[in-house]
């Protein structure tokens, strides 16, 4: 992704080389401020040069984020239109690193200064207290759903939905899987099947298939034991245990496996733009909820800029757009305002759809990962 | 049979190599080492003293006993060299003949090879693991021919296993092994492979008696590169591999980077280290490390 950024920045120099060959220095400089608002490499480099242009005379907002696909829609839903209206730019940094973010803080050297955490990353960013508080004369709170102020001092991002996908091919009509049971029944539904590497949500999957209904009440806290003894059950017919969110989109696109679990944006994406034949089963689909939010970190190189950042990121219409590029869905309920039926049903917070859900509860888990994590790594190479 | 054009390589002028204290006692040549040394000294000396200063600043000896005693890092750890033993002997394999053949080959013809060698070099990790996934896969190209042709009826487990990673780590070390071998085997005097086989000796004995021997401070080299190349392998093993073959670079990275536990990882870092530093200590016992590094004999 470093590279593909290098090589972006690259092009772009080369066509400012090109059109600028006869442009005097002070001109040359002006359309290269322009090029550097587009991009974090250019815009260092851009720094250095002593900012002659307008770019550079607002201080840049920093985030951390996953770079590629990713990136793309952040920019496109957030960032380019807040950099349009404020006029100041903000300077991406892939990919995310949590470590380096807590080591930052530690190092009393913050760099960055907004973050979109996820997962166990949220409630670990307040266990840590890694946050700055927010200021909610400037964050306009009637702008928001409830659900988005969860956190107190962090605004409600996107939804994401760890789910089952099927092959539509090998099981077409209404006799295919659907729910974790189903996925365990390897006499009922013969065939290769992939599960996340993680601890997180596939032991919650395993509780689902033994019976334990999809309420977190019921599910919290874990039976350990329980859900590894489930997880024994299926452990030979698991063809492969992906680690990075790419390889499920391979494994649909290749057929590779039949059943497989998924990122529910990775999924759609296969299926929408990647002819992937499979369908998503919604049913007990693991459902974080509000955990993915916004961040302001403590002791950051620009909490002003970044306050008016977190100002605009929970509103419903960037929401929906970033919903549109990658299918993640919005916290913001009136986000589903802008966005039309037949993606709204595809995304996690979508009534129908978080209704089937299981919640994760994140803050069960913040105290029980790492134990459960070498647990599991232990049990998945035994 | 005609004597062979290539020349032979040129003896060094006695005392070409010396010792690097008495480098040191030359200047210039302290001088010509320095940045080399500053560099060393800044991006590996001062992090690798501060992962050994951090494994054991915030819980004293707990990590390293939470790792002697947690079964899953001696079973990756066996796993890792296990995976590197395959990896390096697969690479002799294959990439001896190839070595061997660049050094009879024409000059015009070799200039082919090597480029032919040294191309996939540059493509990316990721890249050349992730054609292995489309070849190798259920519906991949080598299964749709293995059915297509009846070996078999229906697709072959290829992927996800000790198979799919070793291969996949060869395929990716095979050029590093065949120019460490190429650079040994172009400085044999095939002279004296010509006077064997006057004095009777079959080619293949000839091979065996002369060349072969000649040739292992090369192999020997190689070795140790592929070995220590192999040991940091990361991108391959987590994509063409299952949990069985998890080496133990992915596991220093779900502590560093998932349970967040710097204590833990940097201690799992100074147990690879310390294994790696007695495996080469007990092989430059064996084998002089200088020699098949490319210095002459004293």
């Amino acid at each position: 992704m470093a590279d593909r950024e290098t090589e972006y920045a690259l092009v772009t120099l080369r066509q400012i080389l090109e059109e600028t060959r006869h442009l005097d220095r002070r001109a040359f400089l002006r359309r290269f401020g322009q090029a550097a608002a587009g991009s974090a490499l250019l815009n260092s480099s851009f720094e250095m040069l002593g900012g002659y242009a307008a770019a550079a005379s607002e201080k840049p907002v920093t985030t951390l984020g996953w770079g590629g696909a990713w990136q793309e829609a952040m920019e496109t839903a957030f960032f380019r239109p807040w950099t349009q209206k404020t006029g100041v730019p903000v300077q991406y940094i892939a990919p995310y690193d949590f470590n380096k973010i807590r080591a930052m803080d530690q190092a009393k050297q913050q760099q960055v200064d907004v973050l979109e955490a996820g997962s166990i990353d949220t409630p670990r960013m307040i266990k840590f207290g890694l946050n700055a508080p927010l200021d909610f004369s400037v964050i306009d709170k009637s702008a928001l759903s409830p659900g988005q102020l969860r956190y107190g001092n962090a605004i409600g991002a996107i939804t994401l939905s760890t789910l089952m996908v099927y092959n539509k091919k090998k099981w077409p009509g209404d006799d295919h899987p659907k729910s974790w049971a189903d996925f365990w029944d390897v006499k009922r539904f013969p065939g290769p099947r992939s599960l996340q590497r993680r601890c997180l949500t596939t032991m919650e999957a395993a509780l689902m298939a033994d019976g334990v209904p999809a309420d977190p009440a019921k599910i919290y806290p874990l039976d350990v034991e329980r859900a590894f003894k489930k997880l024994d059950e299926i452990k030979p017919h698991i063809k492969t245990w992906w680690s990075s969110g790419t390889e499920p989109q391979q494994f649909m696109q290749d057929e590779e496996v039949d059943l497989c679990m998924v990122w529910n944006g990775r999924a759609s994406d296969s299926i929408n733009n990647r002819h992937a034949p499979y369908e998503i089963v919604w049913n007990q689909a693991l459902y974080n909820g509000d955990v993915e939010a916004w961040f302001l970190l403590r002791n950051c190189p620009n909490p002003q800029g970044g306050m008016k950042l977190l100002d605009f990121v929970g509103r419903a219409e960037p929401q929906a757009a970033f919903a549109r590029a990658l299918f993640y869905g919005p916290t913001n309920l009136k986000a589903y305002d802008f966005i039309d039926e037949k993606l709204a049903k595809q995304l996690p917070s979508y009534p129908e759809n978080a209704k089937v859900s299981l919640l994760v509860d994140y803050n069960w888990w913040v105290d029980h990962y790492d134990e459960l994590t070498l647990k599991f790594e232990n049990w998945i190479q035994s | 049979m005609s004597v062979n054009p290539l020349p032979a390589y040129p003896a060094r002028p006695a005392g070409w190599t010396r010792s690097l204290s008495e480098q040191g006692r030359n200047p210039l040549g302290l001088l010509l080492l320095a940045p080399m040394l500053l560099w060393i000294a800044v991006f590996f000396v001062f992090p690798t003293a501060w992962m050994i200063w951090q494994s054991f600043a915030e819980r004293g000896l707990q990590p390293y006993a939470a790792i002697l005693t947690s079964p899953i890092y001696l079973k990756v750890l066996m796993t890792t060299l296990k995976i590197c033993v395959i990896t390096t002997i697969g690479c002799l394999i294959l990439g001896y003949p190839v070595a061997y053949v660049l050094t009879i080959a024409k000059p015009r013809t070799r200039a082919i090879l090597l480029i032919l060698v040294v191309l996939p070099y540059w493509l990316d990790f990721i890249v050349r693991s992730y054609s292995w996934m489309i070849l190798l896969g259920r519906h991949g190209l080598i299964n749709q021919l293995i059915m297509g042709i009846g070996l078999s009826q229906s697709s072959l487990p290829l992927l996800y296993n000790l198979f799919s990673v070793s291969i996949g780590m060869i395929q990716i070390l095979l050029p590093l092994t065949i120019l460490t071998l190429f650079s040994t085997m172009i400085r044999i005097d095939r002279r004296l492979i010509d006077a064997a086989t006057i004095h009777g000796a079959s080619p293949w004995r000839a091979f065996l008696t002369v060349f072969l021997p000649l040739s292992l401070p090369g192999v020997y080299a190689a070795c140790l590169l592929l070995f220590v190349s192999a040991l940091g392998f990361y991108v391959t093993p987590a994509l063409l591999g299952g949990p069985e073959q998890t080496m133990i670079s992915q596991t220093i990275m779900v502590i560093a980077s998932d349970l967040l536990d710097w204590p833990l990882a940097s201690a799992a870092g100074v147990l690879l280290l310390i294994v790696t530093t007695s495996l080469l200590l007990v092989y430059s016992r064996f084998f002089r490390l200088d020699r098949m590094l490319g210095g002459m004999a004293r």
